[in-house]
């Protein structure tokens, strides 16, 4: 697992790490059942918050693709496919360009549920 | 184009850069002869003093319960303090790839002479003057100051030993045929994998079972505490954690964040990867130390391998130490360029 920060970049430093995660699991260098290293460990190790990590992390878990349990640290999920996290990278690629676009959240969800129905 | 030929690894024995190999293998193994010589210097005072049969062992109530000739008790002495001797001559010799390991060794083997030594002479003085070596007795004392000489000796034996003067850190970059990985200026990368190794876990675990079941049906009392220390570490110890960042190359185990292995980024001339098989190249698994090389050797298979400013190597098993090597090249790369 490579993390790569760049504390002088405008993204948060927990979505920073949060992406490197999706990305070695898009890329298939992390797998499922794998164990990410302890939050403390990873914040000692880039010289971050380690409430930074844990952030990142939260996300990973809303994103369904670890799972974070008291004394186990955080583990890859069995569903998290690199295609899942491929997804969720589209996802927030989607988000970010909608964002810049100016559009609300409505909006990009009706964008969304738009192409849901129209792909049927 | 022509295949990649493997990096080509020194198989001569590489030169012994370890300025006190010498001091600390004398150390090591003369000890044991002149506390023998000691222990027979006691012998050869006090022999007018002696009964016949001397008491030689001393029971947990400390009143002697095993007994033999003059000659059966020296011969005892000498045999095992100038056996230990070259038993940790050999290992101060062996390890000498990791000098702070060898330092230990040397001091652990002086105090254990001494200890073997002094619980001799301990036992001649207490046969001095006595007629019946059964009612020989040793009291808390008469262990009590054998005790301290041995701390005292290997106190001594860590000083004399002495600490290697860091070597002086390396000052330029990787060879340019290091492979790297591109870092941006003011990035932070850290890379960390877990290594596990699926024998020994299991040998430790079957360590601690054996040691729990002889300990309740045998007793407590023999190899059943053995076991368990012996097992409980191997359980513990064998899985690792191995972090590549901007403090270098660090191996810790899974479970505990104790004991820790650092080897800083000023102490690598270059970092590479290569095939490691446990058995061949280190004799076994485990933290490994051979002739010019030193490692955590869970499993066989990919590993990091760091070149040290003090020419031996330092190998760590791990999944996808290419990473690992090339951002081990670049941090170093980062450190030794100025204004990077």
């Amino acid at each position: 697992m490579l993390f790569r920060v760049d504390p002088s970049s405008n993204t948060p430093l927990g979505d920073q790490i949060a992406a490197c995660v999706r990305g070695a699991v898009a890329d298939g260098s992390v797998r499922a059942g794998e164990r990410l290293p302890a939050a403390r460990d990873v914040a000692e190790s880039l010289g971050v918050n380690m409430h930074t990590v844990l952030r990142g992390y939260q996300s990973l878990r809303a994103e369904g693709l670890i799972e974070l349990r008291r004394g186990r640290g955080a583990v890859v999920v069995a569903g998290a496919t690199p295609g899942r996290a491929r997804l969720v990278e589209h996802a927030l690629a989607l988000v970010a360009e909608a964002r810049s676009l100016g559009l609300s959240d409505d909006e990009v969800v009706t964008v969304v549920r738009t192409s849901l129905s129209g792909g049927i | 184009m022509a295949p990649a030929s493997p990096t080509p690894v020194s198989h001569n024995p590489p030169k012994q850069s370890n300025p006190l190999y010498w001091r600390r293998l004398l150390l090591a193994s003369l000890t044991a002869p002149v506390v023998g010589a000691a222990d027979v210097g006691v012998y050869l005072r006090l022999r007018d003093r002696l009964p016949g049969r001397l008491a030689t062992h001393i029971g947990s109530g400390g009143a002697a319960d095993g007994f033999s000739g003059h000659g059966g008790f020296l011969t005892t002495a000498l045999v095992l303090i100038l056996g230990i001797g070259l038993l940790f001559g050999a290992i101060v010799h062996w390890v000498r790839a990791a000098s702070g390991l060898q330092r230990g060794m040397t001091a652990v083997g002086c105090a254990l002479y001494v200890f073997i030594g002094s619980i001799f002479a301990a036992l001649l003085l207490a046969n001095a003057d006595v007629d019946d070596p059964a009612s020989v007795n040793m009291s808390g004392w008469q262990v009590g100051i054998p005790v301290l000489i041995t701390a005292a000796a290997g106190g001594l034996g860590w000083l004399v030993a002495g600490a290697e003067p860091a070597p002086a850190p390396a000052d330029s970059p990787p060879p340019a045929r290091a492979v790297r990985l591109s870092l941006a200026k003011g990035e932070v990368a850290s890379w960390s994998r877990p290594v596990g190794s699926r024998v020994l876990p299991l040998v430790g675990l079957a360590t601690v079972v054996a040691g729990v079941v002889v300990g309740s049906t045998v007793g407590w009392g023999g190899v059943a505490v053995p076991l368990l220390l012996g097992g409980v570490p191997v359980a513990l110890l064998t899985g690792a954690r191995v972090t590549v960042d901007r403090r270098g190359l660090i191996v810790a185990p899974k479970v505990l964040p104790r004991p820790r292995l650092t080897i800083p980024l000023e102490r690598m001339v270059e970092a590479t990867h290569r095939e490691v098989d446990a058995m061949r190249d280190f004799g076994g698994w485990g933290y490994r130390v051979t002739g010019g090389a030193s490692g955590v050797i869970l499993r066989s298979g990919d590993a990091v391998s760091v070149r040290l400013t003090n020419g031996t190597e330092f190998a760590v098993t791990v999944d996808d130490a290419a990473t690992a090597a090339a951002l081990l090249n670049s941090l170093a790369d980062r450190e030794r360029t100025p204004g990077a």
